[in-house]
């Protein structure tokens, strides 16, 4: 029953596991995706299957370094050759289970290492590494098996890899070293990993020259009990002549065999071992959801900056258009030479600086009685007021792809999408639809205030088009309502604009006009830019990832204590 | 006899030769700047400082190292060379913790060996002193003649658990000449070896040794099996034409043929070159890589639509319509007509609007010094976002241009190098405005219809004058004096009318050969201005440009020599 709740547990914490998404490349990403292989596979290959059936037979992983002479032991304890061994390194590529006759059924289904193949029969050429080969003996006892691993450090990628998955599969490691090697550091950072989760390890120590036998069995238990592995049996055989099938002379072994022989018999034995090393995988468990839970946190943390990036690159444009309109930078060059033909020669303004009421005398008695070129103004403005949003677009398109690049994981994403760094292909169309809408809903606006004043000199001056081109010219300063002496040139237009149409509608109508007109502008804007911005959005979308996952681990990690 | 003899003796590498590419490669880690990649940048440093350390030490030593993994019997094998027990051999592994050297020959090596920073020194001594038999397999190695000058160093493992070993042996491995690499048969397929020392030495084949020592472990068929393996794994590497040496230090075999290929390497007194050379090449071989294969050429003119930009955004439109209208108003005051000349008074000088006007021929005027001293800039008005963002679009389409077939830090620098920063430009283009004189000598016609223009007007008021003296004696009753007449008119009539129509005909022409005027006075500033554009553009934007690409130039031709 106990057991029952906690292999749903595990399973549960399983899929868990599974579903959690690291799809952005922040830093650790690359480890902590190894860190979920890893672990998915050690669950499937081990843990789910062990708790599933406890009692089925020990199986004893043979691993350790290139030439440590893993095959030459398994064949020798075997009684027969079934891995290849040899001088050539890395002689073994393709594992090899060997089993009683009894135990077959254990093994041929899918139960334990679903991930490989499996192959019976001979001893062939085959060096596949995605499969591994069953051989029944029944020189070896029942409710024992022994796997024949590749090395776990020669030059062959997959052999390393395939080692360490075999060896997170197994109920006891027997780990072989040699004279020579029992000091590398490779085979000791994976000791140190079995130490730290509590595998059972037993240790083999092969070829060792007899007259160093004494020193180096010392300096070895010395080493091993630092790491906390002084419990762990420790076997030596001398370097010794080969009989003549390739495998070590029987007395050599004679140890070792026994010692297997006698975990295979005793069923109590055998199941402390098994309890070890299955309650030290379900140990580990939390500590290894924990760090999937940090990376997917960090994978949302760096999701939400990604978006904070482009969003805060938009704001800012907006911003700077919101200025733009204010300081009156749209008024110059060419709006300001427009603005000067419609209301008449340059050289009158001059004098508008000097005198502005007794100017707008002029100058209406100057433009009244005829139609004011107000289409030529209306288009500068135009062309202006585009100009400067789709320069802030661009400019907002590359602060964002900016700011990404320089964020954990966006420089993957933009290379995924190279597109986003510049704007939509069709923005200037856009952006000058917009503004031709602006300007309508303008005409709109000062045809709804005109009202009953549509009969009036003044208003007939000008006529509608140029009140509403007026109106659009204030909105792009915050000049007006200013007297001081220092208003330019630009800001003189604005404000003849103003008077006039202060003269028109009155004073606080002209300023709720130009609020109005301005946000209109904004809102447009705003739109506009949004789309933009939607574009990176987009592309994070594509990112999935669940924001309870790291959530929905802690939860099983925790279950699959509380299980136990 | 072996490739490695062959290939020093055909290419002996001279000291000069390291001088000139340590130089080549020095100075383009200084041009290529922050352009290079950082990390191999520092690495390239180091080497250069390297070779400068080495080359100035005097003498001819060849420093040989053997490196290799614990317990692969690097100190037996030393021992074996040098023919004493210098370095202490045993069972425990690892062994060996600090570097070793044996110094053959009374040359003195302490400066090399400080240099070394290795400590365990040992002099061989000649057991006899003189002709010994070099084919004699049982004279002591360390007798063999041609050794004089070698430094052999015993160094520490780099795969053990003692971390601080493999930092000693990488520390000592980067200064020495020749590379001995012992392994065993266990041992010679071991991922650390080949991954992180071999393929990583692989452009130092000349000055690399391969020794699968132990060779006493195998049958004479295995050896040579093993052997050819590792020939095979080497070749993987990109180490190629490196024989593969079979030794035992504990037998002897294999020995005197080592001693060969380190006399050979001593006699040549040229391994140090060649380690050197190896490695300038690789750091320039990999620098290289991030350099592109050529620049694009680039005219020393700005481009019609760079030129045209700056032309909008120097606000020179403005500018062309005032001279336009100046050369009008100009026109008029002179050869207009003479009784509504005062009336122009009344409209200011467009250029003096624009505090463009110059030249101390027109008193009225603010002089360009004027100009500088008060302001240090024309008052015409700042660039539109419009004429901005074509600025940007024009720069930014050069920098594509130019920066087009680079690797990215130096596309970067490009383009950055193409749009001027800050006020900078609006600046300069301010000033090249300023100092472009916009005036041209006044036409002669102007005079002559001026003289005209003042020969009717007086001729006119004489006729005036005439009707009103002619006038006042009717009034006055005096007798009448007799008008002389030309056909039906009489002549005060004649000179009233003619001096009138006359004038205002002239004016007229006046008036449109002014406008033809005009235009052309327009062209010849036009052309004077984008002119000046056109050196700011140079200035400020090409020459930057062409500086990045004369750097990139000049890294690529620099790191060529380096790696040639």
């Amino acid at each position: 029953m106990q057991d029952n709740r906690l292999l749903s547990a595990v399973q549960q914490f399983r899929g868990a596991v599974e579903s959690t998404r690291l799809p952005l490349d922040v830093p650790q990403a690359a480890e902590a995706r190894a860190a979920q292989s890893t672990l998915l596979k050690q669950l499937d290959d081990y843990v789910i299957p062990r708790l599933t059936s406890l009692d089925a037979p020990l199986l004893a992983v043979v691993g350790g370094s290139t030439g440590a002479g893993k095959s030459t032991l398994v064949n020798s304890v075997v009684g027969r050759s079934v891995s290849r061994s040899g001088v050539l390194r890395p002689t073994t590529r393709a594992s090899v289970l060997v089993h009683h006759p009894s135990d077959e059924y254990w093994f041929t289904g899918n139960r334990v290492l679903p991930g490989l193949g499996r192959l019976t029969g001979g001893q062939g050429q085959d060096d596949d590494p995605t499969s591994v080969r069953l051989v029944s003996s029944d020189t070896l006892p029942p409710g024992l098996a022994l796997l024949d691993a590749p090395d776990i450090d020669s030059v062959v990628q997959a052999n390393r890899t395939l080692a360490r998955q075999l060896l997170a599969a197994a109920d006891l490691w027997l780990f072989v070293t040699t004279a020579a090697r029992y000091a590398d550091a490779v085979p000791w950072d994976l000791l140190r990993e079995a130490s730290d989760r509590g595998t059972s390890v037993a240790i083999v120590l092969d070829r060792v020259p007899p007259e160093a036998m004494e020193e180096i069995r010392g300096h070895l238990a010395s080493m091993l009990a630092e790491q906390g592995l002084a419990r762990a049996p420790l076997f030596t055989v001398p370097e010794s002549r080969l009989t003549e099938d390739g495998r070590l002379p029987e007395h050599e072994i004679e140890r070792l065999r026994s010692w297997l022989t006698s975990l295979a018999h005793d069923a109590k034995a055998r199941s402390m071992v098994i309890k070890r090393t299955l309650t030290g995988a379900l140990d580990s468990l939390k500590d290894r959801a924990a760090v999937l839970t940090v990376a997917s946190d960090a994978q949302l943390n760096a999701l939400d900056s990604l978006r904070a990036g482009s969003t805060t690159a938009y704001a800012d444009a907006l911003a700077t258009v919101s200025e733009g309109m204010n300081d009156g930078s749209l008024l110059r060059g060419e709006v300001l030479a427009r603005w000067q033909e419609f209301v008449g020669t340059g050289e009158l303004l001059r004098q508008i600086e000097s005198g502005v009421s007794r100017l707008r005398d002029r100058l209406t008695a100057f433009v009244r009685g005829r139609q004011a070129p107000a289409q030529d103004l209306g288009e500068a403005l135009q062309t202006g007021a585009a100009a400067m949003l789709s320069s802030h677009a661009q400019g907002a398109a590359s602060a964002a792809a900016r700011r990404w690049r320089a964020l954990p994981g966006g420089e993957a994403l933009l290379a995924a999408h190279p597109e986003l760094a510049k704007t939509t292909p069709g923005l200037p169309d856009q952006v000058d639809r917009l503004v031709r809408d602006w300007q309508g809903e303008v005409l709109e606006l000062v045809r709804s205030e005109a009202g009953d004043r549509r009969t009036t000199a003044r208003f007939l001056a000008f006529g509608i088009n140029g009140i509403a081109v007026m109106l659009m010219l204030i909105t792009f300063t915050a000049t007006y309502g200013l007297t001081g002496t220092e208003i330019g040139i630009a800001g003189g237009s604005a404000v003849l604009a103003q008077r006039v149409l202060e003269a028109v509608f009155g004073d606080q109508a002209v300023r709720d006009l130009a609020v109005k007109a301005r946000k209109k502008l904004l809102v447009r804007a705003d739109a506009l830019y949004a789309g933009e911005r939607a574009r990176f959005e987009a592309a994070l979308a594509d990112v999935v990832i669940d924001p309870a996952a790291g959530q929905r681990l802690s939860v099983a990690a925790a279950e699959v204590e509380a299980s136990r | 006899m072996t490739p490695l003899l062959h290939r020093r003796r055909d290419k002996p590498v001279t000291r000069a030769d390291l001088e000139l590419r340590a130089d080549a490669l020095s100075e383009a880690l200084e041009t290529g700047g922050l352009q290079l990649d950082h990390d191999l940048a520092a690495q390239a440093g180091g080497v250069v400082d390297k070779v400068r350390q080495r080359t100035s030490l005097s003498g001819s030593h060849t420093v040989v190292a053997l490196a290799g993994a614990t317990g692969s019997g690097k100190s037996s094998l030393f021992n074996a060379l040098v023919g004493a027990p210098v370095s202490r051999v045993g069972a425990r592994r690892p062994t060996t913790s600090t570097p070793t050297a044996a110094i053959w020959g009374q040359e003195p090596a302490a400066p090399l060996l400080d240099w070394l920073k290795v400590g365990a020194r040992h002099q061989v001594e000649r057991v006899s002193a003189g002709g010994v038999d070099a084919q004699d397999p049982e004279s002591p190695i360390a007798d063999a003649p041609g050794l004089d000058g070698l430094v052999l160093l015993d160094l520490p493992d780099f795969d053990s658990r003692e971390a601080a070993n493999r930092i000693e042996a990488d520390r000592v491995l980067e200064l020495v000449d020749v590379f001995v690499w012992v392994t065993d048969p266990q041992k010679y397929a071991d991922a650390r070896l080949h991954d992180e020392y071999l393929r990583v030495l692989a452009g130092h084949d000349a000055v690399t040794l391969v020794v699968l020592n132990q060779a006493d472990r195998l049958t004479h068929d295995a050896v040579a099996a093993c052997r050819a393996d590792l020939t095979r794994l080497l070749t993987a590497d990109g180490v190629e034409h490196v024989e593969v040496i079979a030794t035992s230090a504990t037998t002897g075999v294999g020995v005197q043929a080592l001693t060969a290929r380190i006399r050979e390497s001593v006699e040549s007194h040229n391994a140090a070159e060649q380690r050197l050379l190896g490695d300038l090449r690789g750091c320039a071989q990999r620098l290289r890589a991030g350099v592109g294969d050529r620049e694009e050429r680039l005219d020393e003119q700005a481009d019609d639509q760079l030129v045209a930009a700056l032309s909008r955004a120097a606000g020179i439109p403005t500018v062309l319509q005032a001279v336009e209208r100046d050369y009008r108003r100009s026109a008029s005051a002179q050869t207009g007509w003479p009784f509504t000349r005062w009336a122009r008074a009344l409209k200011p000088d467009p250029l003096k609007r624009l505090r463009l006007s110059k030249g101390p021929d027109r008193k009225s005027t603010v002089s360009a010094v004027d100009v500088h001293a008060v302001l240090g800039r024309s008052s015409l008005p700042p660039a539109s976002p419009a004429a901005r963002s074509s600025v940007d679009l024009a720069t930014r389409s050069l920098g594509d241009r130019a920066g087009s077939g680079l690797p990215r830090p130096w596309a970067e620098s490009v383009a950055h190098a193409a749009s001027p920063q800050g006020d900078g430009m609006a600046d300069a283009l301010d000033q090249a405005v300023v100092g472009t004189s916009l005036r041209t000598r006044s036409p002669i016609w102007w005079s002559g219809f001026g003289l005209f223009q003042w020969f009717f007007a007086i001729a006119a008021v004489a006729g005036l004058v005439w009707l009103l003296v002619l006038m006042a004696m009717g009034w006055l009753q005096l007798p009448r004096v007799d008008t002389p007449q030309w056909g039906p008119l009489p002549y005060p009539l004649l000179l009233l009318a003619g001096g009138l129509l006359a004038g205002l005909l002239l004016a007229g022409i006046g008036r449109i050969l002014a406008r033809v005027g005009g235009r052309r006075r327009r062209r010849v500033i036009a052309k004077r201005l984008t002119h000046a554009v056109s050196v700011v553009a140079a200035e400020r934007i090409i020459a930057p440009v062409q500086q990045v690409l004369a750097r990139h130039r000049l890294t690529r031709e620099r790191l060529d020599v380096a790696s040639a």
